[in-house]
């Protein structure tokens, strides 16, 4: 399993590819962790291949956001099913986080 | 239009309601948390919050995109309040008033209609949360493992409980689903909801996670879950079946639940929930209202259209009540017993029916918060807002009044009343201001004091800009006292404002306030002081409805008077009805504890028929015949009950106030206390400014309800247009150089001319008949103590002439030691005029000289000149005629035209030289230039610009005679007396009583008298 990484100034881009489950999750957290710099002020999750979050994937979005400051929309999450989407606005989280159902394209977060 | 369209719209009609009332609280909580940005208050976060959410929520549901967009950037900013992350700081809190005022806004708007376009207020809104700064370090930051006690779910508001029912169709009950932690790993979260979505409603979810989660440590938020709250019909064990998940997850909603993890908090205690098969009514009461469970249980809502309904019922119930008690007073004990048992039982739903139009003021109070905060920022003053009495309780109608006033009022404070901070240091003021609204009972009312303390009310400033607008005459500004100058500023567009603001300062807003606030049967009172401050006290009835009230009669007819405006009762006895009772000039007063009340007669200002005669000892009298012919002697009574009660009679006088200006007001009678129904006038009476209302009373008569506040304004004016005279009096007097006081009896001729007597030879008024008067042998004559009074006419032209048979006044003055009367058509007024008198137009033979009050011209009479005219035959006491400066030398000294020709005339005519001078070189010119040929000296002790009448005294003492002083108004005061005695004059005689002083010179000089010169 790996969750590939697109660094550009200030930014990370994680495409995920599977389902968020507890063992993805620490997996894109470790990407997270090991490509993060002090400049980093946006992640952008590519989404398109997850069609089920788990708890510590949800828990996992949680720890990024408030990696990021806790700022509204410096997460971004792309290509979001009609699942999860329901699922995130009913939690709010179209509040904190940006959501499209546009899959991210890579060079462009 | 189908039944779902109808649903739908009253669906979005209750969702405005609810967002409106909504919104109004958080105003309050936004500006709270504002004032303290590095400590933010939990309570206050969550209502706004919670607040913006719900409106989120409806507007989701009704697709209200632009509501939803604007609610949703608010709630963005308010979450990250309330996570901490940001302070709520101006610059944060600022966008979010802006954002509720915008919403707000939309929410009174027609739900049909289409909103505004809310895309900068979002983009504001983000802006401000994306600027703001970090939270301030002291704040205390959770700890990052803590897990987040989960907020208790909301309570569904009404339009979820509606969807709920109509989604359902039937009976529900609520179940939270807390999904175990073990269960969140093996299964989607998204499918967990999805499933759940289609075996209940899912009214909300929460995720349970630890505060702040860090990402290089997965146990912190690898626990992560969620708490669903859901809507089924189903049973608890029906639906965990259904849920596939273990029944100890589910838990009615409202009862209390197993924590699924450690250290997570489930919901709070609440009431049970009824069981699922309650009806779908009780089933809607979980939601009620969102501030607390407890709260659902003792409110409920109400149409007003129905409380209106209700106070009206019982309005009429009153009234039925007072029509029972009186048609059973004299009844069998039961039916007394049951009459006062359904009077005790009235007063209290009428009690209970009043409250519940009851709110409290702090409804009005509250918005004040943010308009003094914007204001003071606009106006860059710094201004402390302190509220008291907010619980003080109003009736709905006039809390719903208030607004408006009370919102000019601090507008006003604000803008005019309170200095900037450079104003205030410069005037040694603390650089913020204080701004006070306190509300408090009193005397069944409520009052309303609006005070700053600022730079108050410029008196002089309102004085000249009065009279530039022309809205008053010199004459009526310059009797006014300060008090009644402050109210100017009440008058329709009067505004001390130099520059108008977009605050205030076009003079409306006081105009609008006294208006408002009296159709509310209230009163405004401004009290300002210089420098210190301005207090406004705003005096308001309870309610409208209800109201206990004095029952009065006037000639047979009842009236109410609200006892709110009742101060006191006064019966005055007979004997001291002219003692307590006096007349000045037209109006009458009321000798009160020391003080003088005016008083209006009931009668006048209702304009009934005067039913009063003059008898024939000059009195007035109460007149008791039905008709013409109805000389009572016929009726069978007795001798003493046909005796028509005189004016002296008792008087009954109900001291009433309207705010600060009190006034007796005098009636044939009172009755007993009632409560009343106010029923509101006709509109063809509404315009009647005696009545506020009608009632009906207990005896199915009904009453109009007397405005007090209406008649002490036309009583106000009276007084004042009384008033006027002597006020442009003073005025003239300033204005000229001769600034002494000239007492006089202002009368008016059978002509309908204005003429003045001087007060100091007027020794008494006698009112009079036209049957007393008598012309003998063309001298017309008064029957007076048993004798005969000649008679003048004030009329010059027919000073002799027989008087008209009409009643009238004489004054009586004496001549050389007898006494002439004048006769005058009505008596005006007395006063002390400085007005410049002209001596040269009107001058003639009886007219000293002439001078305007207002636009009438008033005639001095002289009427020594006229006795000696017309009755010389009675001037006994007159010295013998001599040929003129036979009886000596005099010099005047008097700075005064008037005096001076008035008194070099009446010593000519006396037989005296006259020497004149204005002042005092003159005078001294003249004793050193005629030493040895003055005789005597008269030295005006009135006047300063004599400097030195002591050494003109001195001066005068070594060359002369006798030295008299004189004054203009006699008897002298003792400052004269003072001054005269400083100076050596021992005799002060008044300037208009030439007799006194030719017999003061003849008497204090004998040689001048008796071996009189012979004129060469």
């Amino acid at each position: 399993m790996k969750a590939p990484v697109h660094q550009t100034p200030g930014r990370l881009k994680v495409v995920l590819e599977q389902d968020l489950t507890a063992t993805y999750a620490d997996v894109v957290a470790r990407a997270v962790c090991d490509t993060w710099t002090d400049e980093t002020t946006r992640i952008t999750l590519d989404l398109h291949k997850v069609d089920h979050i788990f708890g510590p994937g949800l828990g996992l979005l949680y720890a990024l956001h408030n990696r990021l400051g806790a700022q509204p929309s410096r997460l971004v999450l792309m290509g979001v099913c009609p699942s999860l989407l329901n699922l995130f606005t009913r939690l709010g989280l179209d509040r904190q986080f940006a959501l499209t159902f546009r899959p991210a394209t890579v060079g462009s977060p | 239009m189908s039944d779902q369209t109808n649903e739908d719209a009253e669906l979005l009609e209750i969702y405005f309601e609810e967002s409106r009332e909504l919104l109004e609280g958080i105003e309050a909580d936004l500006l709270s948390l504002e004032a303290t940005p590095e400590h933010v208050d939990p309570d206050h976060i969550n209502r706004v919050f919670r607040a913006i959410h719900s409106v989120k929520g409806g507007a989701g549901f009704f697709n209200l995109d632009q509501v939803k967009s604007l609610a949703h950037a608010m709630e963005n900013v308010l979450g990250a309040i309330r996570a901490g992350d940001l302070a709520p700081t101006s610059a944060i809190v600022e966008p979010l008033l802006n954002g509720a005022d915008a919403l707000t806004q939309r929410f009174n708007q027609d739900p049909n209609e289409a909103g505004p376009d809310f895309s900068e207020l979002v983009q504001a809104v983000e802006q401000g949360g994306a600027d703001a700064s970090p939270p301030p370090p002291d704040h205390t930051a959770q700890d990052d493992s803590e897990v987040t006690a989960p907020e208790p779910f909301e309570e569904l508001t009404e339009v979820e409980t509606s969807a709920l029912e109509s989604q359902i169709g039937g009976p529900y009950q609520l179940y939270v689903w807390t999904i175990d932690s073990s269960l969140a790993e093996t299964k989607a979260l998204n499918q967990l909801t999805d499933d759940a979505g289609q075996v209940a409603e899912i009214v909300r979810i929460q995720s349970i996670s630890c505060a702040a989660p860090d990402l290089s440590t997965p146990s912190t938020w690898h626990g992560t879950n969620l708490r669903l709250l859901l809507a089924s019909a189903d049973s608890q064990a029906e639906l965990a079946a259904a849920l596939q998940c273990q029944e100890r997850d589910l838990t009615a909603f409202g009862a209390p639940a197993d924590p699924p993890e450690a250290a997570v908090e489930d919901e709070a205690p609440r009431p049970a929930q009824p069981p699922a098969a309650a009806t779908p009514a009780s089933a809607t009461k979980p939601r009620a209202t969102p501030k607390s469970s407890t709260s659902e249980s003792s409110s409920i809502r109400v149409r007003l259209p129905l409380l209106d309904r209700l106070m009206t019922l019982a309005g009429e119930l009153v009234l039925a009540r007072n029509q029972l008690v009186q048609a059973v007073g004299s009844e069998t004990d039961q039916a007394q017993e049951a009459s006062q048992r359904i009077d005790h039982i009235t007063t209290e739903l009428q009690d209970a029916i009043m409250s519940t139009r009851m709110q409290s003021v702090g409804t009005v109070f509250h918005k004040f918060r943010r308009i003094v905060r914007d204001l003071s920022r606009q106006l860059g003053k710094d201004v402390e807002l302190t509220i008291e009495g907010e619980d003080v309780e109003l009736d709905r109608t006039v809390i719903e009044s208030i607004s408006d006033p009370l919102t000019h009022l601090v507008r006003n404070a604000l803008d005019h009343g309170l200095e900037s901070p450079q104003e205030r240091a410069a005037a040694g003021k603390p650089t913020t201001g204080q701004l006070r609204l306190v509300a408090t009972h009193k005397a069944g009312n409520v009052l309303i004091e609006i005070s700053e303390d600022g730079r108050g009310i410029n008196s002089d400033r309102i004085r000249q800009l009065a009279m530039e607008r022309g809205l008053y005459s010199f004459e009526e500004l310059a009797t006014m006292t300060v008090q009644g100058l402050n109210r100017i500023v009440m008058q329709p567009g009067f505004s001390t404002a130099s520059q108008v603001t977009d605050i205030s300062g076009r003079g409306v807003g006081m105009d609008v306030v006294n208006s408002n606030i009296k159709q509310l049967g209230g009163s405004v009172d401004l009290h300002s002081v210089l420098g210190q401050g301005t207090t406004v006290r705003v005096k308001l009835p309870l309610t409208l409805a209800i109201i206990p009230a004095l029952l009065v009669t006037e000639e047979g007819r009842r009236f109410a008077i609200p006892q709110a405006n009742l101060i006191e009762l006064h019966r005055i006895p007979a004997a001291k009805v002219s003692e307590r009772i006096l007349a000045l000039g037209d109006a009458e007063v009321l000798t009160l504890r020391g003080t003088l009340l005016p008083i209006v007669r009931l009668r006048s200002v209702l304009n009934m028929p005067d039913r009063t005669f003059v008898n024939d000892q000059g009195l007035r009298q109460n007149d008791l015949r039905q008709t013409v012919g109805d000389y009572r002697r016929n009726s069978g009574e007795t001798r003493f009950t046909q005796r028509r009660r005189s004016v002296a009679s008792a008087v009954h006088v109900a001291v009433v106030g309207a705010g600060e200006f009190s006034y007796g007001l005098v009636l044939e009678s009172w009755q007993e206390t009632s409560e009343i129904v106010v029923k509101p006038l006709g509109r063809h009476l509404r315009q009647c400014s005696a009545y506020a209302g009608a009632t009906i009373l207990g005896d199915g008569d009904s009453a109009l309800i007397l405005d007090v506040t209406g008649i002490g304004a036309r009583l106000a004016a009276n007084s004042h247009a009384a008033n006027q005279h002597a006020a442009g009096l003073r005025h003239a007097g300033s204005h000229g150089d001769e600034n002494q006081t000239l007492p006089t009896l202002l009368l008016r001729g059978v002509s309908g001319q204005l003429f003045a007597v001087p007060l100091e030879l007027v020794t008494r008024v006698e009112r009079t008949t036209a049957d007393r008067i008598q012309t003998v042998m063309g001298i017309p004559s008064l029957r007076y103590h048993g004798g005969s009074l000649p008679l003048l006419s004030a009329d010059l032209e027919n000073a002799t002439k027989p008087i008209p048979a009409q009643p009238g006044y004489v004054a009586v003055f004496r001549h050389y030691g007898e006494e002439i009367g004048v006769f005058a058509a009505d008596l005006l007024d007395i006063t002390s005029t400085t007005r410049r008198i002209d001596t040269t137009t009107m001058r003639r033979p009886g007219c000293l000289g002439s001078f305007h009050l207002g636009d009438e011209l008033v005639l001095l009479l002289d009427l020594a000149a006229l006795a000696s005219q017309h009755f010389a035959h009675v001037q006994g006491g007159a010295p013998p005629s001599v040929p003129p400066g036979a009886r000596g030398r005099v010099l005047i000294v008097e700075p005064t035209d008037f005096f001076r020709g008035s008194l070099g005339r009446s010593l000519v005519d006396a037989g005296y030289e006259v020497v004149e001078a204005s002042g005092e070189n003159e005078a001294f010119a003249c004793l050193d230039g005629a030493s040895g040929t003055i005789d005597a000296v008269l030295i005006d002790m009135d006047s300063p610009d004599l400097l030195s009448p002591g050494k003109i005294v001195a001066t005068a003492k070594a060359v002369a005679g006798p030295i008299v002083g004189t004054t203009a108004s006699p008897p002298p005061s003792a400052a004269i007396l003072e001054r005269a005695s400083e100076a050596g004059v021992y005799n002060v005689l008044g300037k208009m009583n030439p007799g006194m002083i030719v017999q003061a010179l003849a008497d204090s000089h004998p040689r001048v008298h008796q071996t009189p010169k012979v004129a060469s």
